[in-house]
């Protein structure tokens, strides 16, 4: 025993400083690391970080209060008083915009949370029990992503009746399958592996084992799924908005404002595509974003 | 070979009439078949046998761990006065991991990747003794440097990555003796492990159970660990155990061609031969058993006896009870012809 332990006492002694350094860091230390190589992925979290900071701070932010009406100064080109011009009712799309992060955001967010917690437990059940309860959940799985989304989408908001809240868990419904379906996955295979036998062994119950060993190495692959299921939620949101049904004016809403600018594409376009570039850059800061988690937290490329 | 002094005295743990079965799509598998052994405080009871002897199922059953399609069938397992089996869900947990402890093949496998080595030892702490996360961690570090690893602190707050095999195979016996169990079965402990390292955890293990007292169940296909380790070995074949004494009695004057088979199998560095013995066949698919001796098709000595179920022979001297389940123990044997 003891000619092990010098041994590696040994080795350790000649791996230099720095290695002995990288060796002790944590995975996800690790992670972040080769996830700040990426000059287009660290661009992309710099404008997520703005983004959230202008939907905190929109209030001071803002140049105007995104509700004030001023009939007089309607569909103004951009300009100096107005940096992105004004819309039909004169508010000023700038403004509109700011705030709309707010929405845009927390719809983001908050559903795929929803979908998450909704989908993990389902998924981690069905992986682990298998038999009757898997069959149930597999099924449920199935039915649920058999309908096209924006009109599952449609059908639930009708239900529901619109309203940002009820937008949050119609998308949430929308999107629990995917988390449901990759921790069915993950579980069943990781059930198998020996420590969580090992975990049963040493008296854990079947919830410990779950929770505390099966799920965390879930971790990595959830976190990916939730930044890659934002984008598809703030566009869903942008849909629904956009025939109506999501958020109601005058909260302002990306979606809800192309909606409205609709009418007014051929002589005034900037109205339009304001909010559509604010969707654009967002649901594109936030797929580079995920790509780029994805590749840093995958064990087969960490060398 | 203190076997004798506890004669009579109730063992620690004791497995009558194990039987264990696996529901197939084609039926019921027996893969345990009406196995009883006992073992006492501070004697090592080694379980040999080829892959799919029983030998895991065995033991996974005394922590029953047996997994659907895998059902306990019948027979008992004593421990501290009670039927293990009568035992519900809850009751068990308690016994697992504090009473009953079990370390595993694979130490690579073994341990969570993602959760450090100190809190996956303190794990069954906290879990039994109800200790608080701090004073957990203590006692974590306190069974590392127990089993040997150097600048156990360091160690503690570390992931598996970060450790060679037989470390982990080291925290797998820390996370296994944290809460001193009375019986420790070892799932082939050595299998993955390169043979020097193996020598060491063989003799970690024999060092700790005369330190603790507690009883071992060593499972293997190793021979070299059971004359190592042992003091009495099981011999298992198809589900049953076909012979059974005290290490020295087992390994020097097997009694059941099977047992003879296994010992002439192993390379001999003193012996200079081309060619390596083997025992002919395969080891026969539990669904289609022969009749008779399981042995038989593969046996040098079978003769038209065989045919039918082998009787248990016992006596023979030796430190141990010693038993074999073999025709040509019985007196019916000599009148017999060849077949």
């Amino acid at each position: 025993m003891a000619t092990e332990g010098a041994g590696l006492g040994a080795a350790g002694g000649f791996a230099g400083q720095e290695d002995a350094e990288a060796r002790s860091r944590g995975f996800w230390a690790d992670s972040m690391s080769r996830l700040a190589e990426n000059r287009l992925v660290l661009a992309a979290a710099l404008i997520l970080a703005v983004l959230v900071a202008v939907a905190i701070f929109a209030p001071s932010v803002a140049p105007y209060d995104p509700a004030k009406q001023s009939l007089a100064e309607s569909l103004q080109g951009p300009g100096a008083r107005h940096l992105l011009g004004t819309d039909e009712m004169g508010r000023d799309i700038l403004s509109r915009i700011i705030y709309g992060t707010r929405i845009s955001l927390s719809v983001g967010i908050v559903s795929q949370i929803i979908a998450c917690c909704v989908g993990v437990c389902l998924g981690a059940l069905a992986g682990f029990y298998g038999g009757f309860t898997d069959t149930l959940i597999s099924r449920a799985i199935e039915i649920f992503s058999a309908f096209p989304e924006l009109l599952f989408a449609i059908g639930i908001m009708f239900v529901l009746g619109p309203g940002v809240i009820n937008v949050f868990i119609a998308l949430g419904l929308l999107s629990w399958t995917r988390y449901a379906r990759l921790v069915r996955g993950q579980v069943m295979q990781l059930r198998e592996m020996e420590y969580a036998q090992a975990c049963v062994a040493c008296g854990g119950s079947n919830a410990r084992v779950i929770l505390r060993h099966l799920l965390p190495n879930c971790f990595s692959t959830i976190i990916v799924l939730v930044t890659l299921g934002i984008p598809g939620a703030i566009l869903m949101e942008a849909s629904l908005s956009y025939i109506g049904l999501g958020v109601q004016p005058p909260t302002a809403s990306w979606g809800q404002m192309i909606s409205a600018a609709q009418q007014y594409i051929s002589f005034y376009p900037y109205y339009s595509i304001a909010p559509g570039i604010a969707i654009i850059v967002t649901v594109l800061a936030f797929n580079i974003f995920g790509d780029g988690l994805r590749d840093a937290l995958d064990p087969r490329i960490r060398e | 070979m203190d076997t004798l002094a506890v004669q009579g005295v109730p063992s620690l743990l004791s497995v009558r009439n194990l039987r264990v079965s696996f529901n197939m799509k084609r039926g019921a598998v027996r893969a345990v078949d009406d196995v009883s052994f006992e073992v006492s405080r501070g004697e090592t009871l080694g379980i040999v046998g080829e892959s799919g002897c029983g030998k895991s199922v065995t033991a996974l059953s005394i922590m029953r761990l047996i997994a659907e399609p895998g059902r306990i069938e019948g027979g008992q397992i004593r421990y501290g006065g009670v039927n293990l089996l009568d035992l519900s869900m809850r009751e068990m947990r308690g016994i697992r991991g504090n009473k009953i402890a079990m370390i595993f093949q694979e130490p690579m496998t073994s341990l969570n990747p993602v959760l450090t080595i100190g809190s996956q030892i303190s794990e069954a702490l906290r879990l039994h003794e109800g200790l608080g996360r701090r004073e957990a961690l203590d006692r974590a570090v306190e069974m590392l440097s127990v089993v040997n690893i150097p600048m156990p602190e360091k160690r503690a707050r570390e992931y598996p990555h970060q450790l060679s095999g037989g470390m982990r195979q080291r925290v797998m016996i820390a996370m296994a003796l944290c809460c001193k169990p009375d019986v420790l079965i070892c799932d082939e402990p050595t299998t993955a492990l390169d043979v020097t390292i193996q020598a060491q955890i063989i003799s970690l293990i024999e060092d700790l159970k005369v330190r603790t007292g507690a009883a071992v169940i060593m499972i293997t296909h190793d021979l070299g660990v059971i004359s190592e380790i042992a003091d009495k070995v099981i011999v298992m074949y198809a589900g049953k155990i076909i012979e059974e004494g005290g290490k020295t009695d087992v390994l020097t004057n097997p009694l059941h061609p099977y047992t003879e088979g296994l010992l002439n199998a192993v390379p001999r560095i003193d012996r200079d031969s081309d060619e390596l013995s083997v025992i002919p066949g395969m080891v026969p698919n539990l669904a289609f058993l022969p009749e008779g001796c399981r042995f038989r098709p593969r046996c040098r000595y079978a003769r038209e006896i065989c045919r039918s179920a082998p009787v248990k022979a016992s006596g023979f001297g030796g430190i141990a009870p010693r038993g074999v389940s073999c025709w040509k123990f019985q007196p019916a044997w000599g009148g017999e012809a060849d077949v």
